[in-house]
């Protein structure tokens, strides 16, 4: 009898102890996957916009989500105005073939259209990149990330070395009054005309 | 002074705004067309065709030839390999000898004493000093949708800038992670760096990178970039604007 009993005991503890452990495991793998759900939408409150259109997408180094290593230092405007200067006149002849659908905003002084705008997703080498302009009085008041690499470990690295740093715009034409021209040469067009005439001799011939 | 002439398969531009003599001009042009008669692939007699039937090993080759072999790794190093001049076997070193030859040919219009002027070959520039009103040269980007259109205009001096498209002579851009199959969303990748030689590899390689191009230009020091896509939307690096703000001017 006696040796019944401390086998039981130890079968019930086994049995508890399997248990926390189950618990315990499972409970880790939820946390892990709320946490890294939750970093990664940060600042996605209003993600489901339906303006697809960027007239400015533009990412501004601040803190990624993802970064536990000290807070970033409050004053992130510091990188925002350099930022912004450049943009405005770009934004002078708003690009006429794309304008937003969202509609009640006025114009104002600044060139762009108040209201909030999603860039589209963009895969950046190292992970999928979308932001958020948002645009207050005419002028750039913000910018948010959407979605932001964090997936990948490896990735950390180039992320915070080098931020996204981009602004995209509609293609204008310029002023021709340029001394030389880079781009795709006249040599294609003569090359694609050539192959194309040679073809159509060689049609004639057979 | 301003010179055309086709070679390589295509026009190369050498404009001197000093006083200069017809000499200079011989003297780049027989250049080019050494180097074509060198790394040509469509050449059967190239020293790069005779690597590639195996007739020669790259050991025994000219000093010249090993120059870009050894340049080629190290972009190929450089650019987590998707710069590779070799292709199912083959060596197409023509995404590194372009902007290489560019580079030598300002070299010798330098070293013969000129300050001001160009060498354009096919749409790959380097510029030197200043434009003949005295400023800093006007480069204009093609519009890839419309060829006599320029959708922008950079000022600059001293430095490389190159374009890589998909309308250059056909598809000649490889992706060498995605089996190398051509990546289609970006039409026109313009860099503008030290010299184009450094413009031209880095253009050439981040063309391959698609839509990420832009942001391997942005990682590296002392280049920008402006990217053009197939929806007509351009993406320009965070300093490009320096090359653009004085454009306006004018």
């Amino acid at each position: 009898m006696s040796n019944v009993q401390p086998r039981q005991t130890s079968r019930f503890v086994r049995t508890i102890r399997k248990f926390f452990v189950s618990g315990f495991v499972v409970f880790s793998f939820i946390a892990y996957a709320l946490h890294e759900h939750f970093t990664a939408l940060n600042g996605t409150s209003s993600a489901m916009l339906p303006t697809p259109i960027a007239l400015v997408t533009q990412a501004l180094p601040t803190a990624a989500p993802f970064v536990r290593t000290p807070e970033p230092p409050p004053p992130t405007a510091a990188p925002a105005p350099p930022a912004t200067k450049p943009l405005v006149p770009t934004a002078a002849p708003p690009p006429a073939t794309e304008p937003p659908t969202a509609t009640s905003a006025p114009i104002a002084r600044g060139g762009y259209k108040d209201g909030e705008y999603s860039g589209p997703v963009t895969d950046a080498y190292y992970g999928q990149v979308q932001v958020k302009a948002v645009i207050q009085a005419g002028k750039i008041a913000d910018v948010l990330f959407l979605q932001y690499p964090n997936d990948r470990r490896t990735s950390i690295r180039i992320n915070t070395i080098a931020m996204p740093y981009l602004i995209t715009e509609a293609l204008q034409a310029q002023s021709a009054q340029v001394d030389v021209i880079s781009g795709a040469t006249l040599t294609s067009q003569a090359f694609a005309e050539s192959l194309q005439s040679a073809l159509a001799t060689a049609k004639r011939q057979s | 002074m301003k010179q055309t002439r086709i070679l390589m398969g295509m026009p190369i531009t050498l404009e001197v705004v000093d006083a200069s003599t017809g000499d200079i001009f011989d003297t780049v042009f027989a250049y080019f067309a050494y180097v074509d008669q060198k790394f040509s692939t469509y050449k059967e007699n190239s020293e790069i065709s005779r690597i590639n039937r195996h007739e020669l090993s790259i050991e025994q080759a000219s000093t010249d030839m090993q120059t870009i072999f050894t340049l080629a790794e190290q972009t190929k190093q450089a650019t987590d390999g998707y710069f590779d001049i070799a292709r199912n076997g083959v060596y197409d070193p023509s995404g590194i000898v372009k902007g290489w030859a560019i580079h030598h040919a300002a070299e010798i219009v330098s070293q013969q004493g000129y300050e001001s002027f160009y060498v354009d070959a096919g749409g790959d520039i380097q510029i030197a000093g200043r434009n003949s009103q005295g400023q800093g040269w006007r480069v204009g980007i093609r519009n890839p949708f419309n060829l006599h259109e320029i959708v922008k205009v950079l000022v600059g001096s001293n430095c490389g800038v190159a374009t890589s498209g998909t309308s250059i002579r056909g598809q000649h851009i490889y992706d060498p992670h995605n089996n190398h199959q051509l990546s289609t969303d970006l039409v026109s990748l313009t860099v503008i760096g030290p010299n184009i030689y450094e413009a031209d590899r880095f253009a050439t390689a981040a063309f391959a990178m698609g839509s990420a191009g832009i942001m391997f230009i942005e990682q590296l020091a002392g280049f920008e970039g402006y990217a053009i896509n197939r929806h007509s939307q351009a993406t320009y690096t965070s300093n490009f604007t320096r090359y653009t703000n004085n454009a306006h001017i004018y």
